[in-house]
């Protein structure tokens, strides 16, 4: 009898308005998306080619990742409550022919599918070999990166508003957190390794770092899968490109920290430099001793909403390209297929940087690229839902009228 | 002989069964829906249908001795007030009714509205035709009073049983605020609620639940206030409620909330008629169940369960400080044994270097890993606390005092668990004592369990682990269509006012919108405190203080 009533909720529930991301919720989206793994060695790679300007590599990344969300956004707006699947399909086929859009979208959003979940099984590996190395030095890699794994397996059961929901609340624990030891890791900073700050010789090398930079600012491309749930506004669109510079700035206060306590020089020889930036911070009244373990705890949440927005994407994308229904199997088989790849795909601690380094210019390709490259066509082909969509508002208000 | 005799017998015998079958089947034929003329199968089918309980009272009387017209008084002895019905009921029918001849308008068909409107100097008292209505009656503690050669009976509303009167909350206590709780009985209640907030627009709907039960349910809430979909849903949920009986506000809990695994409370229960009324204002809909002292409120959110009724009556300041403490206990409660296991065994190296030796001068006679420790301390407090519960109250404390202060420091002194270990314990316990609400300190004196498993697994990281889980399902989970993290996901500003700090009460202009409907009546600021905030576009009418 209860089952019935809540089942009967539930179809209420369902029938009823569809969720909408609210502006707050789409900049927590983007912003738990973005920041990831990437930061724990962001302080080596951004002054790997820059020296000291790495902040210079930061600040250009940035804005291109703020350009590149612009570009995600008004395509985005261009077909309001479609998903990437859709999108794909009408912009790549015709109205005559459906059947090429559905063809011709599949290698498409089958690309970002393999993406996001390499990129998820690479970012709990990643995460693993630093819990590994610095907390848990007794525990097996395969049961942090399964426990990692079974976290996004747990929030790929519910639904794309749990999703928007999850990320805001664990925004607020990460983010205080973290600029809290962001600016407390300035307690050993010294000037003169900043010295000069304007670069005059090094423009190339900064340049040559952006791109590493870069790859810690993808992520922003999980809101082609969510514009099902987003309604177009201004405020929508200023709050995504909130949600780009938070994890900048953050990343910002960071490498400059880094880059002050250590010199460049240093950074360059250690594995996990932010790491070792936290340790360096000591704790007034000594309450805690040392914060790492601290750090890594809280950065458990920034890295599961890295891996589990990304891990519900591609289930995501992948159920729509294909049209499963069922819910129970598809999750389970990834999940495997994940964990396969996070645990034999590298060798060791380099083979893993050196993939990493590999799928991050495939992540700049997926979400910087591909999303102007679409933007483009349909641009040319006049392909915009919005008029279409307020055309029959308009009708349906007339009607009612 | 003998032969004869049995046929004789049972000649009378048949005679005597042909007689009470006919008897029977006069009074099968009256239906539950229409009362016959005849007073004798009225009184026969109710007798029946309540299988001759003893505890039916039939007292046969004349009211007009010139005519001779029989009446019969029903009632279920201990349901009523005796002296009402001597007083009120048969005094009044056998001395001061004027006699029925001098009324020309009398006549015996319509003998009971002639009582009703001379004879009973009473203010309850109903007409009804059908028998199903006169059981129901009766079943409740009125009384029935039928009439010869009239289709109608009387309902006299004589409910009186033995009650408690209205005594000062057990469970729920504030040091500065009104000291009356609901009661078991649901008039009392709802008056309670009444008497708070005086709004025509407040309204009580009665349900009956329960096949056998037949339990009186209430749902109240402020029309205008509350949303209609969130009524209509509580109303549906109840309807659809299948049982035998219920008892307590409880059953109907479990049976209307979303989510039956969770270990969160989805409905905030009260025995606080105050706090019921606030959340009536806030737009929330009230169950009261007969029987029952406690009301339950939905929908409900994580933040109210942290939240006291003192918490509006104090000062603002004061009131967000002990939010935040009570936020505080309660992460204590959840955490604080996990935490002291994965410091002790993964990451000593966080904890200052004194401590640490000091630490480990205390386990040093330890045999055990710590989370055998602590999970050993733990369930011997639960097992504490259950058994100081389950006692009389004076001996309750003792038990609290043999079991905390004496088995703790023998413990110790026996070295089978460590000095801090007692402190984490106790500070563990004390927190979920700071809880205003039992059922959600429940919920995490039972989750308290699974972390330490993941603590003493995986140190800081299993505890991140399952505050991750705990984060995603607290998040999917929802109390009649409000997210039940509301002020944070989704995030309002307005929201958040009232939630882990209060912001004063003359800021709180508006209703919480998740609940209510805000269009309708906006509340206002009040008149005083226009001076300090001078922006305010004031008015004259009185703030309604906000709560829940």
């Amino acid at each position: 009898m209860v089952e019935e009533a809540r089942q009967k909720t539930n179809q209420k529930n369902r029938s009823g308005t569809p969720f909408i991301i609210t502006p707050g919720q789409g900049l927590c989206l983007s912003a738990s998306t973005l920041m990831g793994v990437g930061v724990l060695v962001l302080p080596r790679t951004s002054t790997k080619g820059a020296d000291q300007y790495g902040w210079i590599a930061v600040l250009i990344a940035m804005l291109i990742a703020v350009f590149a969300v612009i570009m995600i956004n008004s395509l985005s707006a261009r077909f309001p409550e479609k998903t990437l699947v859709e999108m794909c399909r009408e912009l790549l086929g015709s109205k005559k022919n459906r059947w090429v859009g559905k063809i011709l979208a599949v290698p498409v959003v089958l690309s970002y599918t393999t993406y996001w979940l390499l990129f998820t099984a690479f970012v709990a590996r990643m995460f693993g070999e630093v819990v590994v190395t610095a907390v848990l030095v007794k525990t097996p890699i395969e049961v942090i990166i399964g426990t990692m794994l079974f976290l996004c397996l747990f929030l790929s059961y519910y639904d794309s508003e749990v999703v928007a929901r999850v990320n805001q609340v664990l925004l607020f624990i990460i983010v205080v957190p973290v600029l809290f030891i962001s600016l407390s890791a300035y307690q050993g900073a010294k000037m003169e390794n900043l010295m000069p700050i304007l670069p005059r010789t090094q423009l190339t090398g900064i340049l040559i770092a952006t791109i590493p930079v870069l790859e810690s600012f993808v992520g922003m491309e999980v809101m082609l899968m969510f514009n099902r749930n987003v309604k177009h506004s201004k405020v929508m669109h200023r709050f995504q490109i909130y949600g780009v510079l938070l994890p900048g700035i953050i990343y910002l206060l960071i490498v400059i920290a880094g880059t002050m306590s250590f010199g460049y020089e240093e950074l360059a020889l250690q594995t996990w430099p932010t790491l070792e930036l936290v340790k360096s911070i000591n704790v007034p009244g000594l309450i805690l001793e040392r914060l790492e373990a601290v750090f890594l705890s809280v950065w458990v949440a920034a890295v599961f909403t890295t891996c589990g927005n990304w891990y519900y994407c591609a289930i995501w994308s992948f159920r729509q390209l294909f049209g499963i229904r069922k819910k129970r199997w598809l999750p389970l088989v990834f999940y495997v297929g994940c964990y396969w790849i996070a645990i034999k795909m590298a060798q060791n601690i380099f083979d893993l940087f050196w993939y990493f380094e590999k799928i991050g210019y495939l992540g700049l390709l997926i979400s910087v690229v591909f999303p102007s490259l679409l933007l483009m066509l349909a641009m040319i082909r006049k392909i915009d839902g919005r008029k279409l969509q307020s055309v029959a508002e308009g009708e349906a208000t007339h009607e009612a009228s | 002989m003998g032969r004869l005799g049995r046929t004789r017998r049972s000649k009378e015998q048949r005679k005597q069964a042909l007689m009470d079958r006919r008897l029977e089947e006069k009074i099968e034929s009256l239906s539950a829906d229409h009362l016959s003329p005849a007073l004798e199968q009225n009184v026969a089918w109710i007798r029946q249908k309540l299988g001759n309980a003893s505890d039916l009272v039939v007292r046969e009387f004349i009211y007009d001795a010139d005519r001779e017209l029989r009446a019969t008084l029903l009632m279920i002895d201990g349901l009523t007030e005796s002296e009402r019905i001597h007083d009120d009921i048969l005094k009044s029918l056998l001395f001061t009714l004027q006699n029925t001849k001098q009324n020309a308008a009398f006549q015996e068909a319509e003998a009971a509205r002639y009582l009703l409107n001379y004879g009973l100097p009473l203010c309850e008292v109903r007409l009804t035709e059908t028998l199903r209505d006169l059981i129901d009656a009766l079943l409740s503690g009125d009384t029935v009073i039928l009439l010869e050669r009239c289709g109608e009976g009387l309902i006299v509303s004589t409910k009186g049983w033995a009650k408690r009167s209205v005594e000062e909350p057990k469970s729920e206590s504030v040091v500065r605020g009104p000291r009356d709780a609901f009661g078991e009985t649901l008039r009392v209640n709802t008056a309670l609620l009444r008497r708070r907030i005086k709004d025509p627009d407040m309204r009580i709907k009665s349900m009956k639940v329960g096949v056998r039960s037949n339990t009186d349910v209430a749902v109240i809430y402020i029309e205008g206030v509350a949303q209609p979909s969130v009524v209509e849903e509580v109303e549906r949920r109840i309807d659809e409620i299948k049982v035998d009986g219920l008892f307590e506000g409880g059953y109907i809990e479990q049976y209307i909330e979303d989510n039956h695994w969770s270990p969160f409370p989805q409905i905030q229960n009260t025995e606080r008629p105050d706090k019921a009324a606030a959340n009536l204002l806030e737009g929330k809909v009230v169950i009261l169940v007969d029987g029952s002292p406690y009301s339950l409120i939905v929908p409900s959110i994580l933040t109210q369960f942290y939240h006291s009724p003192e918490d509006y009556y104090e000062r603002f300041l004061i009131s967000t400080l002990l939010r935040f403490i009570r936020a505080l206990s309660m992460t204590m409660a959840l955490l604080l044994p996990s935490l002291y296991i994965s410091f002790s065994s993964f990451h000593p190296e966080m904890i200052p270097s004194k401590l640490v030796i000091a630490m480990a001068a205390g386990r040093a006679t330890v045999p055990f890993p710590s989370v055998i420790e602590a999970l050993a301390m733990e369930i011997s407090i639960e097992i504490l606390r259950e058994a100081s519960v389950r006692l009389p109250g004076p001996i309750g404390p003792t038990i609290g005092i043999v079991g905390a202060l004496i088995v703790g420091e023998a413990a110790v002194q026996a070295g089978i668990v460590s000095p801090i270990m007692v402190i984490v314990v106790a500070l563990t316990t004390i927190g979920s004592f700071a809880a205003p609400s039992y059922n959600a300190a429940i919920a995490l004196r039972m989750l308290r369990f699974p972390v330490m498993f993941l603590a003493a697994m995986f140190g800081l990281y299993g505890v991140m682990l399952f505050m991750i889980i705990i984060v995603v399902h607290l998040c999917s989970l929802k109390s009649f269509g409000v997210p039940y993290l509301t002020p944070f996901s989704p995030f309002t500003w307005q929201g958040l006012g009232d939630s882990m700090i209060r912001i004063p009460l003359y800021r709180m202009t508006k209703r919480p919108d998740v609940f209510s409907r805000d269009e309708e009546r906006e509340r206002v600021k009040s008149a005083s405190a226009e001076g300090v905030n001078p922006d305010g576009r004031g008015s004259k009418t009185e703030n309604e203080p906000k709560e829940s």
